[in-house]
């Protein structure tokens, strides 16, 4: 009898287990097979379940030639809400309050976008508005209901404000695209490409690493060296404010660019901008002068000029040309120079920056010889440097010059250039007569170190011999001595060649008589020359005015720091105050 | 004969030897694969917690980067130095000696003469270099 009570109770339990595991297993087919369901439930759960999300990948970093970082990707907070959730909580006001003490905004707009429950998510401080570090701490440790935050990658320049214009800055928008200097023109390599992955989440929304279905990795963007050094850079910069202040002038602009081989090692324009808030910037801020704004290089020009009429044989150094007085007529027009000489050598010509003289040699030159060696220089086309925007200039045909057109365009005018096709001429001259491409980038590497492209200096032409360069280094290195136009632009220790240039600006109807541009272009030292200088300064309004008064300390400032950061060993020791002496090479 | 017959016969019933066999083999793949399985997801999970890891170690290192960048750029180490009230110049160049690879013994000897003497030239007292 007890057996068979503990029989029945046996098969009742097992019974039960079965009955239960049959369950399980009824369910589980159910769940699997989905009998008696529609496509709808499967289709929310999988939705629910499914992952597809654009991995982000971060724009290669830009360097200095020195390997600082210019220009990288950072991963910063945006502030996000889900309205339904905050006002299910009651919280519009306290979250309102908050948010907007942090972003520094008006709490009332942020009301308004909270207030609308059918939402579930909105941007609190608009798109691409980010939080720093600490904000974001802050707004964590206030767990407002309702309120999150969220990755974003941002790009950030460390140095701020300084190589704005050559750097230019990434858009906000889902492609970020570069806008404006090598961000723009490098964009193909800088942009790398985006990955993706597609799998499944868990019931807390955490990946299930196993239901991986697609993973592609993202490819970062390629780093960029530039032949930028950000010290001279800074020097450039911190020197041309100065001197737009000291002359409140309406700005300035300012490139530093290594003699032999044509890299760019500093290239600035004030006013500037930063890139990291380009949004509150005008367009104007942001227009990169040096390449892109055209002007009358005035007597700047002179040394092209006379460059090419000693290449040609036309006239020696020591030619002497009758610059009467001060005033000229020449096919019925006046033309003046600032103060009257009378008999100058070529030499003296460039020294004093006499526009008579300069003319002078331009009509013995002829305008069709004048015409070919300016084109020769570069004037009136692109130099090709790797920025976007820049602007040929303005060197009209000759035939459509006028009888004044070659007096007018010896001293700089009828004719329109940018800073840099001005500091071409002048290399030109210091290269013994080699004129070599300008370039900003020095090379672009993968992620891999792979190289994907590579800057050497590139010859472009020989406008003069060397024995007219050399000639010429002899004459422009007079005008910053005593007597010269730019003998402010000498600096301790070291020869200086250079000339400078004061151009009336072009108005409509003439030339403004109270708007110039005051410019000074040089190299150092003239033996050796190592880099060449060129500084420009748009309307100053100081008494004086003139590119020897107003750019020449500029240029000193710049070149006198500049050689000693560069160790460019002196080639003059100042033995009293005043007094130059020759030192011998050691 | 008879008696001996019945001890022999198995009492209930017997499970044949294939199908335990079958049974064990079974379940050792169904261990098997649970173990697999479990392996994998770890792994899985490893994976994904080093790949969240790397993420964020990468982030944390663009930031601080980007701070080391800021804080070593030459406006900022102009500030700092001025808010201290110090004053960097370039050394003078009586006080620079520039080395340079020599041609033999005898010109490193003539340069060494020349440098010491341009070392020794009387000049105005340099303080801050």
């Amino acid at each position: 009898m007890t057996e068979f009570r503990y029989r029945c109770r046996f098969l009742l339990v097992t019974l039960i287990v079965l009955l239960a595991l049959n369950g399980l297993m009824v369910r589980l087919v159910y769940l699997h097979f989905r009998f008696g369901e529609g496509d709808e439930r499967n289709t929310r759960l999988m939705e629910t379940r499914h992952l597809e999300s654009e991995l982000l990948v971060a724009r290669g970093k830009i360097y200095d030639c020195r390997g600082n970082t210019l220009a990288l990707d950072i991963v910063k907070k945006e502030v996000c809400a889900d309205p339904f959730l905050i006002v299910s909580n009651k919280c519009e006001k306290a979250v309102a309050e908050n948010v907007s003490r942090l972003l520094n905004t008006d709490p009332e707009g942020i009301c308004d976008k909270i207030s609308r429950p059918r939402r579930r998510f909105v941007y609190l401080g608009g798109y691409g508005r980010t939080l720093e570090s600490e904000q974001a701490a802050s707004l964590e440790s206030m767990k407002l209901p309702g309120v999150f935050m969220r990755d974003m990658m941002v790009r950030s320049y460390p140095q701020g404000r300084s190589l704005c214009h050559v750097l230019g800055y990434v858009n906000f928008d889902l492609n970020r695209a570069g806008a404006g200097g090598v961000e723009q023109k490098w964009n193909k390599y800088l942009h790398g490409v985006q990955g993706l992955l597609i799998s499944e989440l868990d019931g807390r929304r955490r990946e299930l690493y196993d239901r991986r279905v697609l993973e592609v990795r993202p490819k970062q963007g390629a780093d960029m060296t530039l032949t930028v050094d950000y010290y001279v850079q800074y020097v450039v910069e911190r020197a041309l404010e100065n001197g737009v202040r000291e002359n409140r002038a309406a700005g300035g602009w300012a490139i530093v660019e290594r003699v032999k081989t044509g890299e760019i090692l500093a290239m600035a324009s004030f006013p500037n901008y930063d890139p990291n808030n380009f949004r509150n910037a005008s367009v104007e801020t942001m227009r990169n002068r040096c390449i892109g704004y055209i002007y009358e290089p005035g007597s700047t020009f002179k040394m092209a000029v006379v460059a090419a009429a000693l290449n040609e044989g036309a006239v020696t150094p020591s030619q002497i040309f009758d610059c009467e007085n001060g005033a000229w007529i020449y096919n019925k027009r006046p033309l003046r120079d600032f103060h009257p000489y009378g008999l100058l050598s070529v030499a003296d010509i460039i020294k004093k920056s006499s526009n008579i003289g300069a003319a002078k040699v331009a009509v013995l030159l002829g305008e069709k010889r004048l015409y070919q060696y300016l084109r020769a220089f570069g004037i009136g086309r692109a130099t090709g440097i790797e920025l976007p925007g820049e602007e040929c200039g303005l060197l009209h045909p000759l035939p459509e010059w006028t009888s004044l057109s070659v007096t007018r365009v010896a001293i700089g005018h009828e004719v329109a250039v940018t800073a840099l096709q001005m500091l071409q001429v002048l290399c030109a001259i210091a290269n013994d007569g080699v004129l070599m491409q300008p370039h900003i980038v020095r090379s672009v590497r993968d992620q891999d170190g792979q190289v994907l492209f590579e800057q050497k200096p590139k010859f472009v032409g020989r406008p003069i011999s060397q024995e007219t360069a050399m000639e010429m280094k002899r004459i422009l290195a007079r005008v910053t001595e005593e007597g010269g136009t730019g003998c402010r632009a000498h600096v301790d220790g070291y020869s200086v060649a250079g000339k400078t240039g004061t151009a009336q600006k072009a108005v409509q109807g003439g030339y403004s008589d109270a708007l110039n541009m005051a410019s000074f272009t040089g190299f150092i030292p003239v033996d050796d020359p190592q880099v060449a200088i060129i500084v420009v300064l748009d309307e100053p309004s100081a008494a004086i005015h003139t590119g020897g008064v107003v750019a020449g300390p500029v240029f000193r400032e710049i070149a006198g720091e500049i050689v000693r950061y560069l160790d460019v060993p002196p080639d003059k020791v100042t033995v009293a105050e005043g007094k130059m002496e020759e030192k011998s090479q050691i | 004969m008879a008696n001996k017959n019945r001890k022999k016969r198995i009492q209930g019933f017997v499970i044949p030897l294939p199908a335990v066999a079958v049974l064990v083999a079974a379940m050792a793949l169904l261990l098997g694969y649970v173990g697999l399985d479990v392996r994998s997801k770890a792994l899985g999970a490893k994976i994904k917690s080093l790949e969240l890891q790397q993420v964020e170690l990468q982030k944390s290192y663009d930031l601080e980067l980007w701070k080391w960048e800021r804080m070593k750029s030459p406006s900022n180490i102009e500030k700092m130095l001025s808010r201290y009230n110090c004053a960097m110049i370039w050394p003078a160049e009586g006080n620079i000696v520039r080395l340079r690879e020599p041609e033999s013994v005898a010109s490193a000897r003539s340069i060494y003469k020349q440098q010491l003497a341009q070392i020794s030239r009387p000049g105005k007292p340099v303080l801050h270099d």
